[in-house]
């Protein structure tokens, strides 16, 4: 009976350790597969390297533009700083009216 | 963010002065977090001589509002005494050519001053030395000298390692109560090889009013 139970166990063990071998293989792929999508590779040390074969970084190949977050159209991103422009400059003509206002005793 | 970008481009140590460890198109990849604020570094090598170092950063921050720059510094070599910085670059997309920096934006740093920081010596970082320590940045998990500098209310803690040659740096964090523009932190991300420079300086043209936009105000001193 305790060979039995030792020889399933073993059984089990053994095909247990396979797939748990067949799956740290499908996700070491699955690092080298999003590592080159990212155009990164691990040196030896295991950091990150990013080898741009000659070219430039630009804004396409940019870290920043390869993040989710959307992008507004360079005219929305102009509108807005204007706007933003506008906001600053009247926040600091209130903030002279309340100065004023301040040393004139109100 | 002008500001801040300025003052982290010239707040870079590096961790050896020897020539060899400058490979032309070598360099890292940094995120930065700023108040909020989150946007990529990269700084590369673009000319490496006995007598001089040029170094390229780009800038560019993400989200809704995506600002990029790239600038380039010149610094003359010296076997002993303090570099020299010989010249600086900026480029935005919005510039056509590259424009040539005037010296009052060479220095901007009001905090640690580049002299004091910029491509330390190894002998002449000891006294900052607080130990090492295993730290774990997106690049990796790696042992790091651990250093602190204070100037001015500036307090920088940097870590930095000859595994991550040639920037050496693998994380920064200032802080300055006083200077919001001081509260930063970098992570190194990447290392690069192989960048090709964006700015050539043969092309550049004198700072403009447009150049003068993207960069930070010079301090009147």
């Amino acid at each position: 009976m305790k060979v039995f139970l030792t020889t399933v166990t073993l059984l089990f063990s053994s095909l247990s350790f396979a797939d748990d071998s067949a799956r740290i293989k499908l996700l070491e792929d699955r690092i080298r597969a999003l590592e080159a999508q990212n155009g990164s590779t691990a040196d030896s040390g295991g950091l990150k390297v990013k080898d741009l074969g000659g070219q430039k970084i630009e804004s396409n190949r940019s870290p920043a533009s390869s993040s989710n977050a959307p992008a507004l159209s360079p005219a929305k991103q102009a509108e807005i700083m204007k706007q933003l422009e506008g906001f600053k400059a009247r926040r600091q003509e209130e903030v002279k009216l309340l100065e004023q206002m301040d040393e004139e005793g109100y | 963010m002008k500001k801040i970008i300025l003052a982290v481009a010239l707040s870079f140590s590096f961790y050896a002065l020897s020539s060899e460890t400058f490979v032309k198109g070598a360099g890292s990849e940094f995120k930065m977090n700023s108040n909020g604020v989150s946007s990529k570094l990269n700084i590369y090598i673009t000319e490496s001589s006995f007598t001089r170092l040029g170094i390229e950063y780009h800038f560019a921050t993400s989200g809704l509002i995506q600002k990029q720059m790239w600038q380039q510094f010149i610094l003359g070599l010296n076997s002993d005494g303090p570099l020299s910085m010989e010249a600086g670059y900026v480029k935005t997309p919005e510039l056509s050519k590259p424009e040539k920096l005037t010296s009052e934006y060479l220095n901007v740093n009001k905090g640690v001053k580049l002299d004091q920081f910029f491509f330390s010596k190894k002998k002449e970082l000891q006294k900052y030395f607080i130990g090492n320590e295993n730290i774990e940045v997106p690049a990796g998990n790696l042992q790091a000298a651990h250093y602190r500098k204070k100037n001015n209310g500036q307090v920088v803690d940097f870590w930095i390692s000859e595994k991550v040659k040639p920037i050496g740096m693998v994380k920064l964090v200032s802080k300055n109560p006083k200077e919001m523009a001081q509260n930063y932190e970098i992570e190194l991300v990447s290392l690069l090889r192989n960048v090709k420079a964006t700015i050539n300086p043969k092309e550049a043209r004198p700072l403009t009013e447009k150049g003068k936009s993207a960069l930070a105000i010079p301090i009147k001193k």
